[in-house]
């Protein structure tokens, strides 16, 4: 079972743009308890406040979740690509705990797996 | 982040290199801050996008920490944790896997090499960093039975067999299922050719864990050398039931079933081999061999019925190559089974429709439908545009001397040995059997 954490929109509520226009869904390099990264090809201002859809894409069900959440930080990690961090503020917490489990359970089913091949105590 | 970690890390990684190798500028730099929050810094961590270029730095900079995605084609990310392996004892080095790739079988893969850890994408911060310290306090602060484990790896590196016997035997006093310390006993005996001790070593450790994963490999590949393939392929079916099949692995049970007469299995392990996504061309001979033999063995029997599937599996692999069309449709043929070499033939590639090969398979399969005065023509039309087989040959002398063209015949002959020198002989031994008229 293999599965993918998406931002498939990025408004930004000040100006109403929708900033991954053009861009297609994005794909979470990285999440926290309540924070995740994204790769953007253009600028978004720190401490921007946004309204998000996340989407997770597992084999079996496509799972939406939308959030607003502020702009912590935008870093150009090479030319034209920027490594954006978004605090997640108003969310359904209960549908985020589930996605987390979800990942880290796929994550958990791995590690069982690849301890008992290694076979070290 | 615990300090403890932190200083646990700087002392681990010294004066040496962290190499991180991501295709994503975006997951690099997301693991690149998760480095950093660790409390490596900048300037010991050397970055790549690239499998050639991260193997470069693998050898000139020796990194003691590589984090790698799995696939960075042309590259595995597996190949450049492999030489870190060369570089350092065990302790001294960590390679993790941070992917995409969730399949069972590259866990498989990466479990059974020197990978420690195998992250998956998109990961936590958290996690990374707890499988880190997981793996550095391992490494750091082994336990005896580590310890021991480790003197005898050291002691097997530098040929000092006996020693390293002594470790493991040692280390199996500080376990309570030891079975790792067997595996590498028995890796010892391997090393020395002493398979009865190895087979020993690996079932004592597959007692104390049944379904101790190196202990079955290490058991199923002695057998295969000793060529107790039955054994060998007992071993193969626990090790099936219980577990992914790596790639590598999935040639050499593919191998074991066919030695073994269970055929019945290939078709199960061509669903494993379709599924995986790194295909090597030396997997696909193999499976399509396996799959060829199993053919070629229901032909034997006369059964042509059962040995398509396996065909026609064969032909999947080898993408319906026109070389291993030819193959099956010469076996089909010389078994008589004609409307099986014709439906074979008719899986022939588009692009290879009219080429050489199909045209002297198309002459074969209609001698059987056009008249003698038709096949002539064909044929010559064949060897006159250069598509002259010694089957072709063959078939055209023997037509040649039924209808008493003999002249023709000849004439042919002496066309046949301009390519086919040592054909001769059996081209005149043809036409001797059919009296001139």
């Amino acid at each position: 079972m293999s599965f993918k954490l998406e931002m498939t929109m990025m408004k930004n509520m000040t100006t109403a743009m929708d900033v991954l226009q053009g861009q297609g869904p994005l794909e979470v390099s990285e999440y926290g308890a309540s924070d995740l990264a994204v790769p953007l090809r253009s600028v978004v201002r720190d401490g921007a406040l946004v309204s998000v859809n996340l989407r997770l894409v597992s084999p079996a069900r496509v799972f939406d979740f939308p959030a607003t959440g502020k702009v912590l930080s935008c870093d150009e990690v090479e030319a034209g690509v920027f490594r954006v961090k978004v605090q997640l503020r108003q969310f359904d917490r209960e549908a985020w705990s589930q996605i987390l489990l979800i990942l880290q359970g796929d994550q958990t089913r791995v590690d069982a797996l690849f301890d008992s091949i290694k076979g070290e105590p | 982040m615990s300090t403890n970690f932190a200083a646990q890390m700087k002392a681990f990684l010294g004066d040496g290199i962290c190499l991180l190798v991501e295709p994503s500028s975006s997951f690099g730099a997301s693991l690149q801050s998760c480095l950093a929050e660790i409390g490596i810094p900048l300037s010991q961590v050397a970055t790549s996008k690239k499998f050639e270029e991260a193997k470069k730095i693998v050898e000139e900079k020796k990194p003691k920490l590589i984090v790698t995605e799995y696939d960075l084609q042309p590259g595995m990310g597996l190949e450049l944790i492999e030489m870190q392996e060369t570089q350092y004892d065990d302790n001294a080095r960590i390679g993790m896997i941070v992917t995409k790739n969730s399949s069972d079988s590259a866990v498989a893969e990466a479990a059974e090499g020197a990978v420690d850890a195998f992250l998956l994408k998109p990961f936590s911060v958290g996690i990374f960093r707890t499988k880190l310290s997981d793996v550095l306090t391992r490494k750091t602060r082994p336990s005896d039975y580590q310890k021991l484990l480790q003197v005898g790896r050291t002691k097997a590196a530098a040929n000092d067999f006996e020693g390293a016997i002594a470790a493991f035997n040692a280390a199996k006093t500080r376990e309570t299922k030891p079975s790792m310390a067997c595996c590498m006993a028995a890796k010892i005996y391997e090393r020395q050719e002493k398979w009865e001790l190895a087979l020993a070593e690996y079932r004592q450790g597959r007692q104390f864990q049944p379904l101790h994963y190196k202990c079955m490999i290490g058991e199923f590949e002695v057998l295969s050398k000793l060529k107790r393939y039955a054994d060998a392929y007992e071993v193969v079916g626990r090790l099936r039931d219980n577990y992914p099949i790596p790639p590598v692995r999935l040639g050499e049970f593919f191998t074991a079933a066919v030695f073994t007469y269970n055929f019945a299995d290939l078709p199960r392990y061509f669903e494993m081999y379709l599924a995986f996504e790194n295909r090597t061309p030396w997997l696909t001979n193999l499976v399509a061999v396996g799959l060829t033999a199993a053919g070629k063995y229901h032909l034997q029997k006369k059964d042509p019925a059962k040995a398509m599937p396996f065909f026609e599996m064969g032909l999947t692999a080898r993408g319906r190559d026109i070389t291993y069309v030819e193959l099956v449709f010469d076996e089909l043929m010389k078994a008589e089974a004609f409307k099986e070499a014709e439906f074979i033939l008719s899986k022939t590639l588009p692009a290879d429709v009219g080429g050489k090969q199909n045209n002297q398979m198309r002459f074969r399969i209609d001698q059987r439908t056009l008249t003698p005065e038709q096949l002539v023509e064909r044929g010559k039309r064949m060897i006159n545009e250069g598509q002259g087989s010694p089957e072709i040959y063959r078939l055209m002398v023997e037509l040649l001397a039924k209808l008493g063209r003999t002249t023709m015949a000849e004439s042919m002959i002496s066309t046949a040995a301009k390519d086919y020198p040592d054909l001769r002989p059996a081209l005149y031994a043809i036409l001797a059997k059919y009296p001139a008229k």
